[in-house]
C-alpha cells in the first residue's frame, strides 16, 4: 500500500524524456528532410537546410518544450494552491484571459510598435482574469464556487475576445479566433523564443519558491500559516508566477489547454501527492507531453496546421477518463 | 378549415404568378440591377448600360478591394442585407455563390431574380463569366466587344509555363497560398511561372508550410498587401526569419495587390502583366548555369512590404 | 517561568466580539487545558494565541516579547499548533505529513537533515506511527489521521504546544496514550494548552485547567480546587457526581440542572 516517492528516477526520466521528444521533434516537419542531415545541419551550415533547422524547427522545439513546461508547472502550483485537482489555468480563465491580453496587444497594433508590449498585455490579462476568480470564488470555499468563477471569468474573456477579432477592419482577424482559443506552434521564430521565455524562466522561479508554501498548504491556511507561510506572499507568487508564465505562454501559442489539468494529475502518485516535488515533476512532464503533441500533429498532417490545442485535448482526454474510472475506487 | 385552406392557396398562387412575372420580364433587359458581391461588382461595371446597375456591394468602394473602385463611384452601396436589396426594387439580383444563402432564399421567395456566380478559378472563368454577364444584362455585344479585347491583350502577354519556368511561392502567411484551380496559380500560369503550392498538391487556398518555401529555393517570393484595415496574425509571419533568409536568396520579390487577384476580369491581366515583367528581372539575374546562388548573408533583412 | 501571557486580550471575528478581557499566563513545563462549553471561544483562544488571529485590544507576550512582533518564522519555530478540523489536501503518505513539521526549521530548498529525520522519527514513534509510516493518510480511520496529525505538531518541536480538541475521536486507549504523552512534555520543560471536551482527561491529566464561557476566564487554577459541582452547574449547566480517588477526580455528568432543564422542556414546546 505504500508509494513511496521515487524522485531519483522519476524527474532524470522525465527530464530526458523531453529532451528525446524535442530531438525527434526536430526531425519532423513539412520539408521531409532526413533526419540524420537535419540534425547535422543545426551545426554544420547546410544552406536552406541549416535555415529550416535554425530558424523553424528549433524554435518550434524551443518553444514547445518550454511551453509544455510553463503550462505543467502551473498547472501544478494552481492546484496545490487551491487543493483541487480540478484546477488548470484554462479553467479558471487564467489562458483565456492572457489571450484576450495578447489579441489586445496585436490586433490594438501596440506590438508591432513595442515588441515587449504582447507578452506584457497577455500577463496582464492572465493576472487579473485570476485576481477576478480568486476574489469571486471566495477564499477557502469549496471546489463548486471556484468552478464557477472560472467558468464565468473564462466565458467573458472568450466572449470579449471574439468581440475584439470580430470588430477588427482586418478580414483575417475573425478567422484568428480559432488560433487564439486552440492555440498553435506553427511558423514560430527565435523572436517569439526571446519575447517568452524570460517570462517563462521568471514566472517558472516564482512558482518553484513557492512550493514550500503550497506542501503547508495541503494541512489547511491555518495550519500552513501555524507553520510559518506567509499566506498573502504566497498568494501573490502563485498569481504573479501563473499569470507570467501562462501569459507569456498564449502570447507565443494562444490557449492550449489540458497540458496544465493532466500533467500534474497523471504525475501526482510518483511524486507521493507532494505538492513541491509535484511541480518540477509536471514542469518536465508538460514539456514531454506538448512536445509529442506536437510531433503527433506533425505526424498525422504535416501540411496542415493542425491545432495543437486539439491535439493536446485528444491525448489528454483517455487518460483523463482513464484517472477518473480509477479513482472511483480510491480516492483522489 | 376550409378558408384558411383556401387562403394559403391563395398566397401560394400569388408567389408563384409573381415568380412567373419575373420570369417574363427576364425577357426583357433588367432596368434595376443590384449587384452584391464583389466579383459580380466588377463584371457589372464593365457591362452594364448606363443607368443600370443601381447599387453595388460595399466593397466595390474600397481600391484595395475593388480594381474597378473608380468606376464603382457614384453608384449607392448596399450591406448585402434582404430586406435593404428589397427595398431597392431590384429585377435582377447579381450574387456570389458564397454570399449569405439565408439572404438569397428570402429575395427568392420574395419574388425577385438571384443570379449567383462562382468565384473566378481560371482564365476560362473569366470568358465563361463576361459572356454569362453580358447576356443577363441584355448587354451581349459589350461582352464580346470586351471579350475580343481580353483575348488580343493575353496573346500579347501570355508566354508558356514548362518545366524550365522559374519558380514562385505564393506566401500570403498564415492565411496561407493559392494553390492548383486558383486565380493566381491561372496568373502565375499565363505569365510563364510555376507555382511551389499546385507542385506540392495544394488545391485552391492552402497552407504553404514555411519550411517547404524555404528548402524549394524559389525564384521568386509573392505576397500580398500587408494589413489590410488593421493588423494581424497572419502577416506577423512575413517577419519571420527563416522567410526573411528565403527572401534573400531569391532574386524576386513582389507583392500582388488584391484588387487584381480576388476577382476575375480583364483587369487580372495586369496581374499578369506585372509577373511576367518580373520573369524577365529574375531571367536576367539568373546565374548563366549551376547553383551559383550564395547562401543568405547577415546583412540588413529585406522588408517585403517595402520591395516593388 | 512564564512562557506566554495575555494581558486584557480582546478578539472579535467577523466584527463580534468572542473573548473579552482575557488575562492567563502559562508556565514552562505545564500542561494546561482548556474547558469550557461549545461556543465559550476556545477555539479562537488557542487560535490567537497561535499567532494566527488579529487582536482586537490587549497584548499576547511570549518570553517577554509581544507575540504580534515575531516573525512568522520564527513564531512558528516556538509555537506548534494543532487545528481542529483534520484535513490534508492529496494522499500524502503520514512520514510526509509528520515530516510538514519541519518546515519551519529548514531552509528553502534545503535538504532533510539529521536532525529533522531524528525529530520526526521520535515525533512517529511517541505517538505510536511506525507501523503506518508509508500509509497514505486518506485512507486512515479518524483516530489515526489525529494521531499523525498531532504528531506533525510534535516534530515541530516547539516549547508551546496548542492543540484544539486532540483527543476528540480517540478511543479511551490513544486518550489516555496522548495524555500522557503531554504529560512527559511537559515533564521535559515544554508547555502544552489543549482545549478538551472530556472533563474527566482533563481533571486527571492537567497541572491546571482554564475554564472559558461567554468569552471570559470564568475559572482558573488546579483541577481538584476549581471543577466542583456548582462550578460545572454554572458553566455547563449539569448536574454532576463528583468524586475522587488516588488518580484524581472523578466527574460523572448525571443530568441537567434545573435551570438548563427547564430552558430545554421551554423549546420543546411548540
Amino acid at each position: 500500500m505504500t508509494l513511496s516517492a521515487p524522485d531519483r528516477w522519476l524527474l532524470p526520466l522525465l527530464g530526458g524524456l523531453a529532451l528525446v521528444l524535442a530531438a525527434v521533434s526536430l526531425t519532423i516537419g513539412a520539408a521531409g528532410l532526413a533526419p540524420s542531415r537535419a540534425l547535422a545541419a543545426l551545426i554544420v551550415d547546410d544552406g536552406a537546410v541549416s535555415i529550416v533547422m535554425r530558424e523553424i524547427r528549433l524554435p518550434r522545439a524551443i518553444l514547445s518544450v518550454s511551453l509544455g513546461a510553463a503550462l505543467g508547472l502551473s498547472g501544478a502550483a494552481l492546484q496545490g494552491y487551491l487543493r483541487n485537482p480540478l484546477a488548470d489555468a484554462g479553467l479558471m480563465g487564467i489562458g483565456p484571459g492572457a489571450a484576450l491580453g495578447a489579441v489586445a496587444a496585436i490586433y490594438g497594433g501596440v506590438s508591432a510598435l513595442f515588441p515587449l508590449a504582447l507578452p506584457l498585455m497577455a500577463l496582464a490579462g492572465g493576472f487579473v482574469a485570476m485576481a477576478l476568480v480568486l476574489a469571486m470564488a471566495g477564499r477557502g470555499d469549496g471546489p463548486a464556487g471556484l468552478i464557477l468563477a472560472g467558468v464565468a471569468v473564462s466565458s467573458l474573456a472568450g466572449a470579449l475576445t471574439a468581440l475584439a477579432l470580430s470588430l477588427s477592419e482586418n478580414p483575417f482577424a475573425a478567422l484568428e479566433i480559432v488560433y487564439w482559443m486552440l492555440g498553435s506552434l506553427n511558423d514560430r521564430s527565435m523572436q517569439h523564443v526571446w519575447l517568452a521565455l524570460p517570462f517563462m524562466a521568471g514566472g517558472g522561479l516564482l512558482l518553484v519558491l513557492a512550493g514550500r508554501g503550497l506542501d503547508a498548504l495541503s494541512l489547511g491556511a491555518e495550519t500552513a500559516r501555524s507553520l510559518g507561510v506567509n499566506m498573502t506572499a504566497l498568494r501573490l507568487l502563485i498569481l504573479a508566477g501563473t499569470a507570467a508564465t501562462v501569459g507569456a505562454a498564449t502570447a507565443i501559442a494562444g490557449a492550449i489547454g489540458f497540458v496544465g489539468l493532466v500533467v500534474p494529475h497523471l504525475l501526482r502518485p510518483w511524486v507521493g501527492a507532494r505538492p513541491s516535488r509535484l511541480l518540477l515533476a509536471s514542469a518536465l512532464g508538460g514539456a514531454a507531453l506538448l512536445t509529442a503533441a506536437d510531433i503527433a500533429a506533425g505526424l498525422v498532417a504535416p501540411d496542415r496546421d493542425l491545432k495543437l490545442g486539439v491535439v493536446t485535448a485528444l491525448i489528454g482526454t483517455p487518460f483523463f477518463l482513464r484517472l477518473i474510472a480509477a479513482g472511483r475506487s480510491g480516492s483522489r | 378549415m376550409m378558408r384558411r385552406g383556401a387562403a394559403a392557396a391563395a398566397i401560394f398562387g400569388m408567389v408563384l404568378s409573381m415568380t412567373a412575372a419575373a420570369r417574363l420580364e427576364a425577357a426583357e433587359p433588367p432596368r434595376r440591377v443590384v449587384s452584391v458581391n464583389l466579383c459580380t461588382d466588377q463584371l457589372a461595371l464593365l457591362l452594364a448600360a448606363p443607368g443600370q446597375l443601381v447599387s453595388v456591394s460595399r466593397l466595390a468602394h474600397d481600391p484595395t478591394m475593388a480594381a474597378l473602385a473608380g468606376a464603382a463611384q457614384g453608384i449607392p452601396a448596399n450591406s448585402g442585407k434582404a430586406e435593404e436589396i428589397y427595398l431597392l426594387r431590384p429585377d435582377l439580383v447579381l450574387a456570389g455563390t458564397y454570399t449569405t444563402r439565408q439572404s438569397l432564399d428570402m429575395l427568392r421567395r420574395l419574388g425577385i431574380r438571384v443570379e449567383a456566380f462562382p468565384p473566378e478559378q481560371s482564365l476560362d472563368d473569366i470568358r465563361r463569366h463576361i459572356r454569362r454577364m453580358g447576356a443577363l444584362l441584355g448587354r451581349e455585344a459589350a461582352a464580346e466587344a470586351l471579350l475580343a479585347r481580353f483575348e488580343a491583350d493575353l496573346a500579347v502577354l501570355a508566354r508558356p509555363r514548362t518545366a524550365a519556368s522559374p519558380l514562385a511561392a505564393v506566401y500570403f502567411g498564415a492565411a496561407g497560398t493559392a494553390g492548383r484551380d486558383s486565380l493566381v496559380d491561372a496568373v502565375l500560369a499565363a505569365a510563364g511561372w510555376r507555382n511551389l503550392a499546385a507542385e506540392i498538391g495544394v488545391v485552391g487556398v492552402g497552407l504553404l508550410p514555411l519550411e517547404r518555401l524555404v528548402v524549394a529555393r524559389p525564384d521568386a517570393v509573392i505576397g500580398e498587401a500587408p494589413d489590410p484595415g488593421g493588423p494581424a496574425l497572419a502577416h506577423a509571419s512575413y517577419r519571420h526569419p527563416a522567410l526573411l533568409a528565403a527572401i534573400r536568396s531569391a532574386t524576386g520579390v513582389t507583392v500582388l495587390p488584391d484588387r487584381l487577384t480576388i476577382c476575375g476580369g480583364p483587369f487580372t491581366l495586369e496581374a499578369v502583366r506585372q509577373l511576367r515583367a518580373l520573369g524577365d528581372r529574375v531571367a536576367t539575374a539568373r546565374p548563366p548555369a549551376g547553383d551559383g546562388r550564395t547562401a543568405p548573408g547577415p546583412g540588413a533583412a529585406p522588408d517585403i512590404e517595402a520591395r516593388p | 517561568m512564564t512562557a506566554l501571557e495575555t494581558r486584557a486580550l480582546c478578539v472579535a471575528l467577523d466584527g463580534r466580539p468572542v473573548l473579552d478581557r482575557i488575562d492567563l499566563a502559562l508556565q514552562a513545563g505545564e500542561f494546561v487545558g482548556l474547558i469550557g462549553p461549545n461556543g465559550a471561544g476556545k477555539s479562537t483562544l488557542l487560535r490567537a494565541l497561535a499567532g494566527l488571529l488579529p487582536t482586537r485590544g490587549g497584548t499576547i507576550v511570549l518570553d517577554g516579547r509581544p507575540l504580534a512582533r515575531l516573525p512568522a518564522g520564527a513564531r512558528a519555530r516556538r509555537i506548534a499548533y494543532v487545528a481542529q478540523a483534520r484535513e490534508v489536501a492529496w494522499s500524502l503518505d503520514v512520514e510526509a505529513v509528520v515530516g510538514l513539521g519541519r518546515l519551519p526549521h529548514r531552509a528553502a530548498f534545503a535538504p532533510e537533515t539529521r536532525g529533522d529525520r531524528a525529530a520526526i522519527d521520535a515525533a512517529l514513534a511517541t505517538m505510536a506511527l511506525d507501523g503506518l509510516r508509508g500509509h497514505r493518510v486518506d485512507r486512515l480511520s479518524g483516530g489515526e489521521l489525529a494521531r499523525v496529525l498531532i504528531a506533525r505538531a510534535l516534530a515541530q518541536d516547539a516549547e508551546l504546544l496548542l492543540a484544539d480538541e486532540p483527543a476528540a475521536g480517540l478511543d479511551p486507549a490513544h486518550q489516555i496514550a496522548l495524555m500522557t504523552v503531554f504529560r512527559r512534555l511537559a515533564g521535559a520543560g515544554r508547555t502544552v494548552l489543549a482545549s478538551l471536551h472530556d472533563l474527566n482527561l482533563a481533571a486527571r491529566w492537567c497541572d491546571r485547567v482554564i475554564v472559558l464561557a461567554g468569552g471570559r476566564i470564568v475559572a482558573t487554577g488546579a483541577p481538584e480546587a476549581v471543577l466542583d459541582a456548582r462550578l460545572l452547574a454554572s458553566v455547563y449547566g449539569i448536574e454532576a457526581h463528583v468524586d475522587r480517588d488516588p488518580g484524581g477526580l472523578l466527574l460523572v455528568p448525571t443530568g441537567l440542572s434545573a435551570r438548563s432543564a427547564a430552558a430545554a422542556r421551554s423549546e420543546d414546546r411548540p
